[in-house]
C-alpha cells in the first residue's frame, strides 16, 4: 500500500512511483549515492556498451576495409581500354580478373573488363555483332555469366532508350538476379556490340549511383562511327 | 461502496506486489538527462535521422510522387503491425510512448545511423577477401543480419536502461524488440522502393512492383526477428525478475540472427536447389514465426502470474469470475476456451467484450495502483454493464 514501494532496482531513497492512485511517473533522477557526474552509474556501462557497438559498426569496419587493398585498384584518371569501347573506372574501385575469351565458334571475340566496389559490378562486354541494340539485350545472357537464368536472372522491366553523353543510343533493361539487381545496356556501333552490366547486392545499387553514372557517362566508342558522332 | 466487499490483506498485498514488479501503470519519460543512455540514444538517433533526411530529401527532389505515394503507403501498411503489437502487449506493461521510442530507433538510429555504414564496410571487405562471386551468394546473408540485427539489439539494450521498471521480463523485450523491427521494416521497405526509382536504370514500374513484393516479404520479417532478438537479449543480460539464462539468451540471439542470414541467403541457396527455391520463403517464415511463438509462449510465465495476482481481489469481490480469470491469466487456449464455451455466435461476442473489459480493468487497477479509484469503479461498472448486456440485447 505504502508509495515507497518500490522494485528491486528502484532508486534508493527515492519514491519510486508516486501515491497510490495517482498516474505512476519514472522518478529519472538516480539516488545521490549512485551518481557519477550527475549520472546515474546503472546506466553508464549499458550506454557505454551501446556505444562501443556504434563505433566497431560506424568506424572500426570501415577503417578496417579502407586497410585492405583490392588486388587492382583504380587509379585517379584511369581509363580502361578495350578494343572498341573504353571507360573511366570509379577511383578506389577493384579491377576484376576477367579473362578475354573467345565465343563457341570462334567467330566472335569477345573481350571484358569489369570492376567492383563492395557488392556492386560495373563489367563492360564488347563482342562483333551484326543486329541491332535490341537483338544484342536479347543475347546479353549468353555473354554475361551474371545474367545466366539458372543464377535467377530474370528482366524485371520493359527495355528503354538509352544515349551515351558520346551520342551513341543504345537499349537498356532491369534485371533480378538471385542474389542481385541491376541493368543491364545493350549499344551497337559499327557492328561492334557493347553490352554494360551493372549488378548488385539487393539495396546496395543506389550507393554507388553517382559512381555508376559517371562510369557510363564516360564510355567512350571508337572507330568509325565515333568519329561521325563528332 | 464496494469498500464493504471483504477483500483479503494477503491478495491485496499479493496484487501491490504484482503491480510493483511488473512495472504495469508505470509511464516512460524519454528526456531524462541523468540517464546516460538517453544521451547515447539521442545521439545514434539524431546521426541516423540526418541520414534518413538527406537520403529522403533527395528522394523527394527526384521522385516526388512515388516517394509520397510510398511513404503514405508504408505508414499504412504499419498499421497492422502497430495494433498487433498493442494487442500482443495485453499486460499493459509497454506505453505507447516507449514503444514509440523503439520504433523511431529502429527506422533512424539502426538503420541509417549504424547498419548502412557497418553493411557497406563489411561487404567491401568480403568482396576484397573472397572475391566478387562469393561476396555477390553470400555478402547479404553473411552481412546484413548481422549488422542490422546488432544494431537493433542495441536500441532494445538502450530502451531497457531507458526504462528499467518498464522492461522487466523477456515478453517486454519481445515487445520493444518489435516495435524497434517495424520501425526499421518500414525505412528499408520505403528505400527499396525508392532504389528502384532512382538512377539511370530507372525504366518501368519497378517501384510499384517492389512496394507489392515488400508488402508481402515484410510479414515475417524485421518485426519478428527483432522481437526474438528483444527476448534473447533480456535472458541474456537478466532482470530482476527474470534471471539471466545465458544459455537460452544466446540461443534466441544467434537464432534472430541465423533466421535472418536463412532469409537473406534464400536466393542464392535456391540458385542450388529448386525445391529449396520454391519452397524457402514460406519455411523460413514458418520456421522463425515459429522461434518466436515458442519463446513468447516461455516469456509469458511471469507476466500471468503477475496478471493473476493483480486480479485476485476482483475475484474476492465478485467482479470477475474464475473462468474470466483463468482466460485473461492463462495461456491462449484458455482465452480460446473463454471466446469458444459459448453456443450462440451473440454470447461469444458478449464473451469477447467481457474480456475485452476486464483487461481494461486489469489496465485500470495498474494505474491506480490497487486502489479503488473513480477509474477503476468505472471499470467495473463497464465489465457489469457489458455481462449484463448478455446474448440477447443488440
Amino acid at each position: 500500500m505504502s508509495a515507497s514501494a518500490s522494485t528491486s532496482d528502484a532508486p534508493a531513497g527515492h519514491p519510486a512511483v508516486t501515491p497510490p492512485g495517482d498516474q505512476v511517473v519514472i522518478d529519472d533522477h538516480g539516488p545521490v549515492e549512485r551518481r557519477f557526474a550527475g549520472l546515474d552509474r546503472r546506466t553508464i556501462a549499458p550506454a557505454l556498451f551501446v556505444l562501443a557497438l556504434a563505433a566497431v559498426m560506424t568506424l572500426a569496419l570501415p577503417a578496417i576495409d579502407d586497410a585492405i587493398d583490392y588486388e587492382v585498384e583504380v587509379a585517379a584518371g584511369e581509363t580502361i581500354e578495350l578494343t572498341a569501347v573504353s571507360f573511366e573506372a570509379a577511383v578506389g574501385w577493384g579491377r576484376l580478373a576477367v579473362d578475354d575469351v573467345a565465343a563457341e565458334g570462334g567467330s566472335a571475340v569477345i573481350e571484358r573488363a569489369a570492376v567492383a566496389d563492395s557488392t556492386t559490378r560495373f563489367a563492360v562486354t564488347t563482342t562483333t555483332f551484326a543486329g541491332t541494340a535490341s537483338e544484342l539485350l536479347a543475347s546479353a545472357p549468353q555473354l554475361d555469366p551474371e545474367l545466366d537464368e539458372r543464377r535467377g536472372f530474370h528482366v524485371t522491366s520493359q527495355p528503354a532508350s538509352y544515349t551515351t553523353t558520346d551520342g551513341v543510343t543504345g537499349v537498356i533493361e532491369r534485371f533480378t538476379g538471385a542474389a542481385t539487381e541491376g541493368f543491364v545496356v545493350a549499344f551497337v556501333d559499327d557492328a561492334v556490340g557493347v553490352l554494360v552490366v551493372v549488378s548488385a547486392a539487393e539495396n546496395q545499387l543506389r550507393e554507388h549511383t553517382s559512381e555508376i553514372n559517371d562510369m557510363l557517362d564516360s564510355i567512350s566508342f571508337h572507330g568509325p562511327a565515333d568519329e561521325e558522332q563528332s | 461502496m464496494n469498500d464493504v466487499i471483504a477483500v483479503s490483506t494477503e491478495t491485496k498485498a499479493a496484487r501491490l506486489r504484482a503491480i510493483d514488479r511488473s512495472g504495469w501503470g508505470t509511464s516512460f519519460r524519454l528526456f531524462q538527462p541523468d540517464n546516460l543512455a538517453f544521451w547515447v540514444y539521442a545521439l545514434l538517433v539524431g546521426r541516423g535521422a540526418v541520414g534518413l533526411a538527406q537520403d529522403w530529401s533527395r528522394d523527394a527532389s527526384d521522385h516526388g510522387a512515388t516517394f509520397v505515394v510510398a511513404v503514405l503507403y508504408f505508414a499504412a501498411y504499419s498499421v497492422p503491425f502497430w495494433l498487433y503489437i498493442r494487442h500482443r502487449n495485453r499486460y499493459g506493461s509497454e506505453p505507447a510512448k516507449l514503444r514509440a521510442a523503439g520504433f523511431v530507433w529502429g527506422g533512424t538510429a539502426a538503420a541509417f545511423g549504424l547498419s548502412i555504414h557497418a553493411n557497406e564496410a563489411l561487404s567491401s571487405i568480403y568482396l576484397k577477401t573472397f572475391g566478387f562471386a562469393w561476396s555477390t551468394d553470400w555478402s547479404p546473408g553473411a552481412s546484413a543480419p548481422i549488422v542490422e540485427e546488432v544494431a537493433k539489439a542495441a536500441g532494445i539494450v538502450l530502451l531497457v536502461a531507458m526504462a528499467s521498471r518498464l522492461v522487466r521480463t523477456a515478453w517486454d523485450g519481445a515487445v520493444i524488440g518489435a516495435c524497434i523491427g517495424l520501425g526499421f521494416q518500414i525505412i528499408e521497405n520505403i528505400t527499396y522502393v525508392m532504389n528502384n526509382a532512382s538512377g539511370r536504370a530507372a525504366v518501368g514500374s519497378e517501384a510499384i512492383n517492389q512496394m507489392i513484393l515488400r508488402s508481402f516479404t515484410g510479414i515475417a520479417s524485421h518485426v519478428v526477428y527483432s522481437a526474438i532478438m528483444g527476448m534473447g537479449v533480456i535472458w541474456l543480460w537478466g532482470r530482476p525478475d527474470e534471471p539471466r539464462r545465458v544459455g537460452r539468451g544466446l540461443f534466441y540471439v544467434v537464432g534472430a540472427v541465423v533466421l535472418h542470414a536463412g532469409w537473406n541467403t534464400m536466393k542464392a541457396l535456391g540458385e542450388r536447389s529448386d525445391v529449396w527455391d520454391a519452397v524457402a520463403p514460406l519455411v523460413v517464415s514458418v520456421a522463425s514465426l515459429t522461434f518466436l511463438f515458442a519463446g513468447l509462449r516461455v516469456a509469458a510465465g511471469r507476466e500471468r502470474e503477475w496478471m493473476r495476482a493483480l486480479l485476485e481481489p476482483e475475484l474476492e469481490r465478485g467482479t470477475i469470475t474464475s473462468e474470466e480469470l483463468d482466460a485473461l491469466a492463462g495461456p491462449r487456449r484458455a482465452r480460446r476456451t473463454f471466446a469458444k464455451a459459448a453456443e450462440h455466435r451473440r454470447e461469444r461476442r458478449t464473451r469477447r467484450r467481457v474480456f475485452d473489459a476486464v483487461t481494461d480493468l486489469a489496465g485500470g487497477i495498474a494505474h491506480a495502483r490497487g486502489e479503488d479509484t473513480p477509474a477503476v469503479e468505472q471499470a467495473r461498472a463497464e465489465l457489469a454493464r457489458v455481462r449484463s448486456s448478455g446474448p440477447d440485447t443488440n
